[in-house]
């Protein structure tokens, strides 16, 4: 009897959903433009397209100024042009003020002369500082500068032996380097949660399943406003079957649409979601399943549709920022990061990135699966206490 | 106040309106009668200059509804089936936003919407948003809304639809002071009892023609004017019976109607206790009986084929 | 008659508090958010210190030194731990990274080998894994200029040739720490070149770092923002992040708004009233400018609510011209308000209007710089940006907020906007009197 129950509550939702068209484009269409936008931003898709730029006015023409100019390694961050023209520092700050360049660099005449009198030889870097080509070219720039200050400073301290090819040789291949590298599931950079959409995939698939969740909200309170939900407690024998069908529909319905957007990712941008199929397994099902009963909690709470509307933007717009979904959390202040960390959303992401990066297992993901399993004991209490109070 | 000649609409391959034509005489009720679907609607839609006609003329208050659509919309009032109301603002805001739009301001407004709200027995509950009014109260107002510049001519589309008997009853009233005063009324509804009630004339639509016009009387007349009496006796007797009933004087006709006998007569009182004694010698005993005037059920029924409420 | 409608739509605006309540907390919250994550105003809220774990057999004296360097940056929370743990704690994440330092790095240095430090980088801390990697390359640039520039200087003095004598290696022959003070004690021999030795190094160190003191090149650096110091980075630290991140956000709910609002012809309609008005002695025209005046004035409101709130709550700059501000509101609002009501009568109904407004919103937010800045994006975005309505709403506003530009410097935003609100207002009229004459407005 109860499975019947429960059967036709999640059936008669599933087939409302997938009765709207419209639906599918919020299901499937909108999250993965999301990831894909979002992705291209960090790279996913990488191949053809120019470089940014990097205009140099040389003013001076001189071989110090043509020197440092070669000195720009340029390469996969950006290229470097030097204008036919001298330029001037306003245009070059124009340029870079109406986005036309991430970067241009403006070398002031006299700039040889003033480096060979010992006076200060004036060089201006003007750059976009949101933009990756530009750091790199500020980057490469000021080590070309110390270069040059380093090759004089070895000429005034010995001014008649200098040894340049010494001096060439040694900054070439400096004695002391760093060697870097990520320690993961493989030691290789493809899996950093930068490179395309291996963060904004997972984060904004979890983001929109919670959204489209939480737009259920509005569905509960409209039943209960048209006297449906009445009807329903009428045909069913406990107030807890009643809850755990609304529960339920939309818990089957974001566990689909977690399932397709997680193919969907993969199969587009080539997202690697590690090697634990039961942990991605029991994360979707555990996520979905703290989504579905926040959103009944809330339609507990809700009069109205529109306050549903309101209430359950609200959730989903604050979860996700706060969870990491929007960026990650190590970018954010310690306090943040620990609140972030408590929400389900954190929990969830965290347990991405350790699935991607570190090769976590179910074991080794416990402590957020025990989080999200807290929640969602939590919040089908509170579902279920409120739900029997609403309706009896 | 109100002429029709011909009047056709047409949405796509749809007629809705099929050359209609009537006259509705100033200071009186005209009634629209005829079952979801008819034409009613439409009908009410392009009198009041909210569709255009695709032929046919039609005239409001002495102008044409096609050249002077703005003359026309001054003069009528409108009550549509839906309850066109802003249920977020309170009674007294919704009748004071319409009747700006009419041009009513200041002192005017303001009598004019006190006494729109006494006329309604909604002055209590002025100053309440209207979502929490009661559907009686709702589609009080609706007409109200529709009175507010004190129009010459006002359209009520169905205006009692989803309401009890004691409200409809209240609505009724007021349309019939209202049309004492001097309103003219075009009333469309499938309800034939609100037609007698309230129509002083008629006409009965059906698939986007008048099937019959007139007033009461002259309706009826249409359909003659024999009573129906029925009757339920045991099966067993019926067919013999109606037999030796219909050849009675006083009986026009005689069958069998849905499991019940079924006499037509001239008066139907009289014909009781002739019934009674044949009923009696035959030892059959009257189960029950009801005698039906003609109505505009009957003549629905004869002109068009199927009942009203089909 | 305009009034009329106006003020009827701002009753009813008002009776729906929950649509108030979102449409002016919730851009106030995800401002405080987002400000918050990014270092509110500037003091005190920003990088935490990044866990770098240091590994390596160091005798005491560098071993200070190196400490004492690195906690100097106040970036690092230092832990000093072998190996094996450092690796354990970089893999799990309590650990940003970890610097393992050559167990031969100073005999390299003075016997002129090669020597490389290895650092480990936790795979999901990127963001402070560079930094990490960044400082500490950074430090060895600077060691390697130094050491290039006084070997380019003293080829054959640093490290010397083979066979060439080893003045410290003769002082501190054989195994005795005794025969070592010996030597000293009595001014050896060994002992003498070995002093000669040290002077002449010291000597030369001090030459290079007074080569390196000289005037040399100059660079300036100036971001869009402004002139940088030395110390770039700490003039940003310093910026209210809420300057840059309450415009994007009102601009993001403030679409919000305006599709609801032009999805309200839809609920007219569907409610009946719109039927009612157009009996009436308004006109189909008069009704659309009410409803476009109403959402502009709506809208205009929720803008400077919001910016009056976030000066009040985040310190907001509201710029130097009183004007601009307002200007650049109305403008915003205007051009939204004919864009979203153009929507609003190509649409059927109210849900397809809702679904597709927010569609539509969601996708321009993102193009149109509300939730990143266009200039961190790719090209085609960028240029796509420029076609979008808010994306000039939010570089006015950040002319204004972030740049205190006045009126001037939101000269051309304003036009765009404004031409965008009248282009469309016009689309809106013709759309209106071709649905009008199809029937399509009941």
């Amino acid at each position: 009897m109860t499975a019947r129950i429960l059967r036709a509550l999640v059936e008669v939702h599933v087939r409302k959903i997938f009765a709207d068209r419209a639906n599918l484009f919020w299901l499937f269409g909108m999250p993965m433009m999301f990831s894909i936008l979002m992705g291209m931003m960090f790279g996913a898709f990488t191949g053809s397209g120019r470089l940014p730029e990097v205009r140099v006015y040389d003013a001076d023409r001189s071989a110090a100024s043509a020197g440092l100019v070669e000195a720009l390694p340029g390469g996969e961050a950006y290229t470097v042009t030097v204008a036919d023209t001298t330029g001037s520092e306003d245009l070059a700050r124009v340029l870079v003020a109406d986005g036309r360049r991430s970067a241009t660099i403006y070398i002031a005449p006299g700039f040889a002369d003033s480096l060979d009198a010992g006076r200060p030889a004036p060089v201006v870097f003007f750059h976009d500082d949101d933009r990756l080509s530009a750091q790199s070219a500020r980057t490469d720039l000021e080590t070309a500068i110390l270069r040059l200050e380093a090759e004089r400073a070895g000429r005034r301290a010995a001014p008649d032996a200098f040894h340049a090819a010494g001096f060439d040789s040694l900054w070439n291949h400096p004695r002391l380097k760093l060697e870097s590298s990520f320690l993961g599931r493989r030691e290789q950079a493809e899996l950093k949660l930068s490179k395309g959409g291996q963060h904004t995939g997972p984060a904004y698939t979890l983001m929109f399943v919670l959204m489209f969740m939480l737009m259920s909200v509005r569905d509960v309170v409209t039943e209960r406003r048209n006297g449906t939900l009445t009807r329903l407690r009428l045909g069913a024998p406990a107030p807890w079957q009643l809850a755990l069908g609304l529960l339920l529909g939309p818990w089957v319905v974001g566990l689909l649409q977690m399932a397709v957007l997680l193919l969907l990712n993969a199969v587009v941008m080539g997202i690697d979601y590690g090697e634990s199929l039961a942990s991605l397994a029991l994360l979707m099902l555990v996520f979905t399943g703290v989504s579905s009963a926040l959103a009944l909690v809330l339609a507990t709470v809700c009069r109205t549709p529109g306050q549903a509307d309101g209430v359950g933007m609200t959730a989903s717009m604050t979860l996700a920022p706060l969870g990491g979904l929007w960026w990650p959390l190590e970018v954010v202040p310690v306090f943040m990061q620990k609140l972030g960390l408590a929400l389900p959303t954190g929990q969830a992401i965290t347990v991405f990135h350790d699935m991607v990066g570190r090769g976590y297992g179910l074991a080794e993901n416990a402590g957020n699966f025990l989080g999200l399993g807290t929640w969602l004991a939590v919040l089908l209490a509170v579902a279920a206490y409120r739900f029997r109070r609403l309706i009896d | 106040m109100i002429k029709v000649t011909d009047l056709v609409k047409s949405f796509g391959t749809l007629t809705a309106v099929d050359g209609l034509s009537f006259e509705v005489r100033a200071g009186e009720i005209f009634g629209l009668l005829g079952p979801n679907g008819a034409g009613k609607t439409t009908t009410i839609s392009v009198l009041s200059t909210l569709l255009p006609a695709d032929s046919g003329t039609i005239s409001v208050c002495g102008h044409d509804v096609a050249r002077e659509p703005v003359q026309v919309r001054r003069r009528i009032g409108m009550v549509p089936q839906e309850l066109a109301l802003y249920e977020e603002l309170n009674a007294e805001q919704n009748l004071r936003f319409w009747g700006r739009l009419y041009g009513l301001s200041g002192r005017r407004l303001r009598d004019r919407v006190t006494e729109l709200l006494e006329v309604s027995e909604l002055t209590e509950h002025a100053r309440r948003p209207v979502k929490g009014f009661s559907g009686g109260m709702k589609r009080r107002l609706n007409i109200m809304i529709g009175l507010v510049h004190s129009p010459e001519v006002l359209f009520l589309d169905e205006p009692t639809v989803g309401i009890d008997a004691q409200a409809r009853s209240r609505i009724l009233d007021l349309i019939r002071q209202m049309n004492d005063e001097g309103l003219t009324v075009l009333y469309t509804t499938h309800y034939l009892e609100e037609a007698e009630q309230l129509c002083e004339r008629i006409a009965v639509i059906d698939q986007g023609r008048a099937v019959a016009m007139g007033d009461k009387e002259e309706l009826i007349h249409q359909i003659g004017e024999a009573d129906l009496v029925r009757c339920h006796v045991p099966r067993e007797s019926l067919t013999e019976l109606a037999a030796r009933l219909a050849d009675l004087d006083a009986v026009t006709s005689a069958g069998e109607r849905r499991g019940k006998l079924q006499l037509e007569c001239a008066d139907g009182a009289a014909l009781l206790p002739v019934l009674q004694r044949e009923l009696d010698a035959r030892g059959v005993a009257l189960e029950q009986l009801e005698i039906i005037r003609p109505n505009l059920e009957m003549l629905y029924l004869k002109v068009t084929g199927r009942a009203l409420r089909e | 008659m305009l009034r009329n409608v106006i003020m009827k739509d701002l009753r009813r605006w008002w009776s729906d508090r929950n649509a108030i309540f979102v449409a002016l907390l919730l851009p106030l919250l995800l401002t405080a958010i987002l400000g918050i994550s990014f270092g509110g105003f500037g003091s005190g809220l920003g990088i935490s210190a990044i866990p770098l774990a240091v590994v390596g057999d160091l005798p005491s004296l560098p071993r200070q030194f190196l400490d004492d360097a690195l906690r100097e940056m106040e970036l690092f929370d230092v832990t000093w731990t072998t190996r094996e743990d450092a690796e354990r704690r970089v893999r799990k994440g309590d650990m940003r990274a970890a610097l393992i330092i050559p167990d031969d790095l100073l005999a390299s240095i003075a016997e002129g080998r090669e020597a490389s430090f290895v650092l480990w980088k936790d795979i999901n801390s990127e963001f402070k894994a560079g930094i990490v990697e960044q400082i500490l390359e950074r430090m060895l640039l600077q060691w390697r200029a130094g050491e290039a520039a006084y070997y380019g200087a003293w080829p054959g003095e640093w490290y010397p040739e083979a066979g060439a004598p080893d003045a410290f290696g003769d002082l501190f022959a054989g195994d005795s720490v005794l025969d070592v003070y010996e030597r000293i004690r009595d001014g050896s021999s060994e002992a003498e070149a070995a002093w000669e030795r040290t002077k002449a190094i010291l000597d030369r160190q001090v030459a290079i770092q007074d080569a390196f003191g000289q005037p040399g090149i100059d660079l300036r650096v100036e971001s869009r923002g402004g002139e940088e110091d030395a110390e770039g980075a700490t003039r940003r630290a310093e910026r209210n992040m809420f300057n840059y991140f309450l415009p994007g956000m009102a601009v993001f709910f403030l679409m919000f708004s305006a599709a609801a609002a032009g999805a309200d012809l839809h609920r007219e309609r569907e409610g009946g009233t719109l039927r009612r008005m157009l009996v009436s002695p308004l006109s189909p025209l008069q009704l659309l400018m009410g409803k476009w005046s109403f959402a502009t004035a709506n809208g205009l409101l929720q803008l400077l609510v919001l910016f009056a709130a976030g000066k009040l709550i985040f310190r907001l700059n509201l710029g130097p011209d009183p004007l601009a501000l307002p200007a650049q509101a109305l403008a915003t609002s205007a051009a939204l308000a004919s864009i979203f009501l153009v929507l609003g009568l190509l649409t059927r109904n109210e849900k397809q209007a809702g679904q597709i407004g927010t569609g539509l919103i969601l996708l321009m937010a993102i193009i149109g710089g509300n939730f990143m800045s266009p200039s961190a994006m790719p090209a085609f975005i960028r240029a796509a940006a420029r076609f979008t309505p808010n994306y000039w709403a939010n570089q006015g506003f950040n002319e204004i907020v972030g740049g205190s530009g006045g009126l001037g410097a939101v000269g051309p935003h304003l036009a765009v906007l404004s031409v965008t609100a009248l282009v469309f207002l016009i689309l809106a009229v013709l759309l209106l009197g071709r649905r009008r004459r199809e029937g399509g407005l009941l």
